[in-house]
């Protein structure tokens, strides 16, 4: 799981955060470190489409929140792999 | 690491750098940056500015598409011209003496194009051409157009063993497509009459002019070329399209380029005024075998170092006087750098101001170009005359009459002149005459080679080119009356170099130049007003909030 649109969801997920908060959380969840550019690409998308947005703040630091659309994206998406993920470990079982 | 990355995040899309810049730099203050951070962030911004090219292209194409269309719509409003051609062929043995023959078509072709000829055909009722600029133009002057605009002569030839064949091809071309077959059948017919009757020598054995192609009926016309001028207006909006997306997308850059762009509008065009024109003159001239040996001993003589020193000192030439150049480059080439300099400077320094200086020196621009549009042109048409001793002092006696305030006001008031019209109605006659004869009206002499001989240019100034020319035509012919008293060109001392010219570019205004000192006066007014005035910058003006 290495699209960075669904690592943001997936960490926007547990509660409002900034990009660099973002960015620690996946390291940690997905060891996966998004660099600056690719988290932004991701971020500047996800806005465009509506599943997440950002959340009123005085600091530099812009936090985002994950949208209703955002939620049911990403469980579309979580649900899928699911699925490929149950077939994949079935198949790899031993007969 | 962090300044470098810091420099790469500028080159994202400036839309995307409005947006997310705070939020972004807060980023890379807070993450331990590395090396492949780098390329990360220089990645990320290829690819938003491939998202954004995306605008800039779907602009270039609207804006191509859309000077396709219009380009095409005016490309309808042109008049077509068709085109219609003849192909005659004259074929000759090898071994034949063809030289006299040869010498024969060029002469045919010589009458057949004459001015005298094609005014001739011009006005043959059955033809009936150019019916609309006969009515502005001495027919002299069209059927000189019709020949070097609208005849074509192409001669091809092909040399054989046995035998050697010319082919002429014949091309008029004319808003009519049936004038314009009937025209190049009349062409064809002259030019086979004119062949064969009225000219010395006969026909070498063996030779025959055939007619292989008749002046063909043209479907389609020749011009304009609908599909050119599309494909021009596609290119046209092209690069506006783009100018159009960068100048919405970048709005902070749009002084800059407004005033760059000016800047370099304005040096160019002061670069290209200090230049001179170069003017290009021929003659052609038909040589047979003995005068070309003779001509080939003469020109060491006529080409050498004393001949042109004395062609290039001789006081009606007065060639090479390049100093006034070098002194308006040495003076005005600093003066405009300054200017820029200073203007470049004051950019720098104030960008605020900028938006107020490109708006006046713009408005000023397009105030003094419309001014300039409202200025009637000028023509100017001359003629030059050779003169003797003689035929100088007797001129020198006719001046006061022919230029004398009763033949000026005859000159005025003559039907087919009927000059100064507006001006009649609001002074006396007698005080245009005055006018015409100290403004309009010149007379310059200079010496020439050859004991006593001088040149005489007559050049006269009026807003319309034709009436300009016939004025000057007029006059050339009063003082060949009166002072020669044979014909101009005719073996006396009176002979006329050049005849009456019709000004094909107006003298004044120079409207380019107006425009341009409008746009420097734009800016020097812009200047006052925010030095004294302490006018506030448009960016500077803050919104006024609801009450």
């Amino acid at each position: 799981v290495s699209d960075p649109a669904i690592l943001v969801l997936a960490s926007l997920a547990e509660g409002d955060k900034h990009g660099y908060a973002m960015m620690e959380d996946i390291q940690r969840f997905a060891g996966v470190r998004l660099g600056p550019g690719t988290l932004y690409g991701a971020i500047t998308r996800l806005e465009e489409r509506g599943w997440i947005q950002p959340v009123g703040s005085d600091d530099r630091r812009q936090p985002y929140r994950i949208t209703g659309a955002g939620r049911e994206y990403l469980g579309h998406q979580v649900a899928s792999l699911g699925r490929v993920v149950k077939t994949a470990a079935k198949r790899l079982r031993p007969a | 690491v962090r300044r470098w990355i810091g420099w790469a995040s500028r080159l994202y899309p400036a839309a995307w750098r409005r947006r997310y810049r705070t939020e972004f730099d807060a980023l890379l203050d807070d993450s331990p940056l590395r090396w492949r951070d780098l390329a990360d962030v220089l990645r990320g911004a290829l690819i938003m500015r491939m998202t954004s090219w995306r605008t800039y292209g779907r602009a270039a194409a609207v804006a191509g598409v859309a000077g396709a269309i219009m380009a095409a719509a005016v490309s309808f409003a042109l008049p077509n011209r068709y085109e219609s051609q003849a192909v005659l062929r004259y074929v000759a043995p090898q071994d034949a003496n063809v030289s006299q023959f040869q010498e024969r078509l060029e002469r045919a072709e010589l009458r057949t194009l004459s001015r005298s000829a094609l005014a001739e055909m011009i006005q043959e009722p059955s033809l009936d051409l150019y019916p609309k600029e006969r009515q502005r133009a001495p027919v002299d002057d069209i059927a000189e157009r019709m020949r070097t605009a609208d005849i074509h002569v192409d001669v091809y030839s092909r040399p054989g063993e046995a035998v050697s064949a010319t082919a002429f091809v014949i091309r008029f071309r004319y808003p009519d497509r049936y004038k314009a077959q009937a025209a190049v059948r009349q062409l064809v017919d002259r030019f086979q009459r004119a062949l064969t009757t009225g000219q010395p020598g006969s026909v070498p054995e063996g030779t025959r002019l055939d007619l292989l192609e008749s002046a063909t009926m043209p479907n389609h016309p020749y011009s304009p070329n609908r599909v050119s001028i599309a494909v021009l207006g596609l290119l046209a909006g092209l690069p506006l399209g783009l100018l159009a997306a960068l100048v919405w997308s970048r709005p902070k850059w749009s002084p800059w380029m407004a005033g760059l762009g000016a800047a370099g509008f304005v040096t160019a065009a002061a670069m290209a005024l200090l230049i001179p024109n170069v003017w290009i003159s021929r003659a052609v001239l038909r040589l047979d075998a003995d005068t070309l040996i003779r001509l080939e001993k003469a020109e060491p003589e006529v080409l050498g170092r004393d001949n042109l020193v004395r062609l290039i000192q001789s006081p009606p030439l007065d060639l090479y006087r390049q100093q006034r150049y070098r002194v308006s480059i040495a003076v005005l080439g600093p003066l405009a750098g300054l200017s820029l300099g200073l203007l470049a400077a004051l950019v720098w320094s104030r960008p605020k101001w900028s938006l107020w200086m490109a708006g006046f020196g713009v408005a000023g621009f397009v105030t003094a170009a419309a001014v300039a549009l409202l200025i009637p042109n000028v023509w100017i048409s001359r003629a030059v005359l050779r003169l003797d001793a003689d035929t100088l002092s007797r001129l020198e006696k006719a001046e006061p009459e022919v230029l004398g305030r009763d033949n000026i006001v005859r000159l005025i008031q003559s039907p087919s002149l009927d000059l100064y019209r507006q001006r009649r109605s609001r002074m006396p006659i007698e005080d245009v005459a005055e006018q015409m004869r100290t403004r309009n009206i010149s007379l310059r002499l200079y010496p020439a080679m050859g004991h006593g001989t001088r040149v005489l240019m007559i050049s006269c100034s009026y807003p319309d080119p034709y009436k300009a020319q016939a004025v000057v035509r007029q006059l050339v012919g009063e003082f060949a009356d009166r002072s020669a008293g044979v014909p101009a060109g005719g073996d006396s001392g009176f002979e006329l170099l050049e005849s009456a010219t019709l000004p094909q570019t107006p003298t004044s205004p120079n409207r380019l130049v107006i425009a341009t000192l409008g746009a420097v006066l734009g800016l020097i007014l812009c200047l006052v007003l925010l030095r004294w005035r302490r006018m506030p910058a448009p960016s500077a003006v803050e919104p006024v909030p609801a009450a």
